[in-house]
């Protein structure tokens, strides 16, 4: 009894066990709706331990849902994707308003988003998230710091949701290599 | 013995009444189907909870009051383990087993209840300073995002809509106050400190749910499971400090511990009553 | 015949020299530093006696002149009926002359250094006081020194350390109550009080407890303390050890008692306080400001040292949302590759830096350079660049280690939580560290220490009892003591 106790203890303090793996850990998001279909691509800092600068990586799914386009993003990783520290999440300017509330809702179920992530709208996500970052290690957190340069903008994640989905968002755009408020 | 108890820890019961109060009514409130009238519920059950907490103090304490106490600790007990432990399993811990997150809960639990009052007592007056700290620290740090429209109420209530509101608020507040009540009596405390304890936490509880609604709004409040911790977690200093919804945690902890061991010690008293 | 004093509880001198000198020699029959001298005094009076005494425990230059010359020398008529009144009060020099005839009580003044002198044709013994065995000499406490204060140390001998603490406590209200414990070693252990402070409950209940103890050999005030203390299984103390005689009067000032063990220069004082953990020898012996400063970073040293690697365990295995972006990157980076969970890494890293502390303790001076480099180079830096160990993890360790280096009073404590909240971390992730904090908390408010709430400041929680626990108030506004005491007032009342 004492032995099969002891062993019942040790294995409780290898739970860490799976947690040994290098993770992809999403910075930021982009939702689009175009011919039907839902496409989303989450922008991945690839978290290598064999070297010390870390790579970034797209990743991109479609879907007839936005949880379908999700999961062919997941199959593509081998590694689990890092989800709670998303800091920016695009959506399409052209995205329709009900498929804009789909996001919202998606982005609330999974709750590791946290409510204090920015909304942006831009005429192409993928494109936006694509560009090489200037001052950071992904352009994810370029729009952050770019936003929280301009605090007037009531685009957090909870405030988009507190104004019914009809929050005015502002539109960041890529010139010349770098980023811009537009309008 | 009953006097020196009650003459040394009049500090102490204060804060041990107002993290009673807190409970676990700070990790859900405001409840699920929340509207513009939930927080008026909220007074509403206050007033409510005080007039219990007078009627209680007035009855005898006999053999059927001690029953009565009994099983209104037993009911406080479940309800605040079981919400705690809900929320650690939904919000920290969703992969582990809820046995592994019971356990250790009712071992502590079990620990207080073979040791005398005294020990929660100084419990409460250590950690009701941090737990007021962490409230009005995230008050404040959330401050520059309220909207101030969101408590305001457009229109007059229903009496349907408005007991749908404060319903909730006196199954958390105003039950649990009778056992205080009871639990106050029986250790010898008189009426104001433990009043004084109640309005305190009464007032943490309502800045807690305020927190939540002025920032979320009472709808998107309703449908977050766990407000506080949602509003806890868009405080933000600078890039380093982004989520702070872990102080939070402690005074989840704190104050069920407080609010299932007011619940034992209330059994223990009511033990007295049967077996000498 | 077990071998001990008490074995000779029953037995008395015969009055026989001849025979008290054979019978205290078969005794001793296998000891070679028992000195048997016969004397036989002739001039002045008669009479035949024997000295009996232990060879390097007394002073020789004493005996000759003190006790053998004058007997030899005998110059005076002997008037009374008994002779060991008249050897006794007319003819030694030595300070102090006692009369025994029970032979378990002249066996232990002989083996503790007193020398015997039997006297034929008389059932009394005179015990001298002739003590002589070299001690180390008041020195300075290697594990409590200070920059400002005085700088004296106990030392083996009790008396001694009985004297050192009457010369800091020059009153007549400073009792001091002798018991012998020890089946073989029959320890001399002193309590000592001040009459109209110390709770005289208390005292009784240590000198019962004292006197429970059944035990062979009494060699360190922890062979008693673990004996007498409450609480048997905590990981705390609840009695407190020093070897310096300021802090001991210090404590008796408040009311304290203190358990003076010969042999060992470690004082015991009770009641002991949680607070008593976070302070310093030297803490009012500096301005309170520096003091209360130092006492309140105590506190925080001791969260820190059991908090840092548990809360780094937590939050790197299961809540990485609640880290900071580019700390949870750069965990994850540290991390990969390293083939051990964070916590074996954490539990051997907290071990290997306890084994270094130990080594360090117990190894020759020549060797500290070597061990530096074997502690710092191959631990800290070679381990991390082969990837057995992430650095995270040896920083959270190291930190929490040299916090916990400020709480010498509480390291089993902290070495013990230390480990514990990693491995419930470990498991339950935050919610296991908030849970074995409050439990702690739980624990240490319900510990007591004879009789005495362990936490007994927290009971009034006013300004009163904080002067001197987590601060260190300045001494004109620290009127009142302990309130255990059966006279709190420290000053403003000459009563």
């Amino acid at each position: 009894m004492k032995k099969i106790s002891i062993i019942i203890v040790l294995l409780l303090f290898l739970c860490g066990c799976d947690k040994t793996q290098p993770e992809y850990l999403i910075s930021s998001m982009g939702f689009d709706y175009s011919g039907g279909k839902y496409i989303a691509c989450f922008e991945a800092v690839v978290i290598n331990s064999e070297n010390t600068d870390q790579t970034v990586k797209l990743l991109k799914g479609e879907g007839s849902s936005i949880k379908e386009a999700v999961s062919v993003i997941k199959k593509k990783c081998t590694q689990p994707l890092l989800m709670s520290h998303c800091g920016v999440i695009a959506v399409s300017e052209n995205m329709p308003p009900q498929y804009f509330k789909e996001v919202c809702d998606f982005c609330y179920n999974k709750e590791e988003i946290t409510l204090s992530a920015f909304f942006i709208k831009t005429s192409n996500p993928q494109e936006l998230l694509s560009i090489k970052p200037l001052s950071s290690v992904c352009v994810g957190y370029d729009i952050m710091g770019l936003i929280k340069q301009n605090p007037h903008f009531e685009n957090r994640f909870f405030e988009v949701i507190n104004s019914g989905y009809k929050a005015r968002l502002p539109k960041i755009t890529q010139k010349d290599g770098g980023l811009y408020f537009e309008g | 013995m009953k006097a020196n108890v009650s003459e040394f820890y009049k500090k102490h019961f204060l804060g041990l009444s107002a993290l009673f109060v807190l409970g676990n009514t700070v990790i859900t409130a405001p409840k699920t189907n929340a509207d513009q009238f939930n927080f008026l519920g909220f007074l509403v059950a206050g007033i409510i909870s005080l007039a219990v907490y007078f009627l209680v103090y007035l009855l005898p304490f006999n053999r059927i009051t001690a029953v009565m106490g009994c099983l209104l600790a037993l009911f406080c007990i479940g309800d605040a383990g079981i919400s705690f432990i809900r929320f650690i399993h939904n919000n920290l811990l969703p992969e582990t087993k809820p046995f592994f997150i019971v356990l250790p809960f009712i071992l502590v639990l079990t620990f207080i209840a073979f040791k005398t009052n005294e020990m929660l007592f100084k419990f409460s007056v250590v950690s009701f300073l941090p737990v007021v700290a962490v409230i009005l620290f995230f008050f404040f740090a959330t401050l520059k995002d309220f909207n101030i429209k969101n408590i305001f109420i457009y229109e007059l209530p229903n009496l349907e809509v408005f007991y749908k509101q404060t319903l909730p608020y006196i199954k958390s507040i105003a039950l649990p106050s009778a056992l205080l009540a009871f639990f106050s009596k029986t250790s010898g405390f008189k009426k104001g400190v433990s009043v004084s304890g109640f309005a305190i936490g009464f007032v943490l509880l309502g800045i807690t749910i305020l927190n939540s609604v002025l920032l979320f709004g009472i709808e998107f409040s309703g449908v977050l499971d766990y407000p506080y911790s949602s509003a806890g977690s868009t405080v933000t200093f600078g890039n380093l400090f982004t989520r702070m919804d872990g102080f939070l945690y402690f005074v989840y902890l704190a104050s069920c511990i407080v609010k299932c061991g007011v619940g034992i010690f209330a059994i223990k008293k009511s033990r007295n009553k049967f077996v000498p | 015949m077990s071998g001990q004093i008490s074995d000779y509880k029953n037995c008395y001198l015969s009055g026989n020299l001849k025979e008290d000198i054979a019978f205290f020699k078969e005794i001793f029959k296998k000891d070679v530093i028992l000195r048997v001298k016969e004397i036989s005094a002739r001039k002045e009076e008669v009479f035949d006696c024997a000295l009996i005494y232990m060879d390097g425990m007394t002073d020789s230059d004493q005996i000759n002149e003190a006790i053998i010359r004058p007997l030899l020398t005998v110059n005076v008529k002997n008037e009374s009926a008994d002779i060991a009144d008249f050897i006794g009060k007319q003819i030694l020099f030595t300070r102090d002359v006692k009369r025994k005839e029970n032979i378990s009580e002249i066996l232990e003044g002989v083996l503790y250094g007193e020398a015997l002198l039997l006297i034929d044709g008389s059932k009394t013994a005179l015990m001298m006081d002739v003590k002589g065995f070299r001690t180390r000499g008041i020195t300075e406490p290697q594990e409590e020194r200070i920059l400002q204060g005085p700088r004296e140390g106990f030392e083996e001998a009790a008396l001694l350390n009985l004297a050192m603490l009457r010369r800091k406590l020059l009153t007549p209200d400073l009792c001091v109550e002798m018991m012998r414990v020890g089946r073989r070693t029959s320890t001399a252990v002193f309590i000592c009080y001040l009459g109209t402070l110390a709770n005289q409950e208390t005292v009784n209940e240590i000198k019962e407890r004292i006197n429970k103890i059944d035990i062979d050999g009494i060699l360190d005030t922890n062979y008693i303390t673990e004996q007498i203390r409450d609480n048997k299984l905590s990981l705390f103390k609840t009695s407190g050890t020093t070897e310096r005689p300021d802090i001991v009067a210090a404590r008796l000032l408040e009311g304290r008692i203190a358990i003076v063990v010969d042999g060992t220069p470690m004082v015991v004082t009770v009641p002991y306080l949680f607070s008593e953990n976070f302070q310093s020898d030297e803490d009012y012996y500096q301005n309170y400001l520096l003091s209360s400063a130092e006492r309140l970073l105590r506190y925080f040293c001791f969260f820190l040292s059991i908090s840092i690697p548990s809360v780094f365990i937590a939050l790197s295995t299961f809540h990485r949302q609640l880290l900071p972006t580019p700390f949870a990157i750069t965990v994850i980076q540290q991390r990969g590759g390293v083939p051990f969970t964070p916590v074996w890494e954490c539990v051997v890293m907290i071990l290997v830096f306890e084994i270094l502390k130990e080594a360090g303790i117990r190894m020759s001076q020549n060797l500290g350079h070597a061990l530096s480099i074997v502690g710092g180079l191959v631990v800290g830096q070679a381990a991390v660049e082969a990837r057995i160990i992430s650095s995270p993890i040896l920083i959270a360790v190291a930190l929490s280690g040299i916090a916990g280096l400020m709480l010498p009073r509480l390291k089993t404590a902290v070495f013990y939580l230390r480990i514990g909240f990693v491995l419930i971390s470990a498991v339950l992730g935050i919610y296991g560290y908030f849970l074995a904090l409050i439990f702690l908390t739980l624990h240490i408010f319900s510990l007591s220490s004879f009789s005495i709430d362990y936490t007994v400041s927290l009971k009034r929680a006013n300004l009163q009892s904080l002067k001197d626990t987590v601060f260190r108030a300045p001494w004109d506004i620290m009127r009142k003591r302990p309130f255990f005491n059966r006279n709190i007032i420290r000053k403003g009342n000459r009563k």
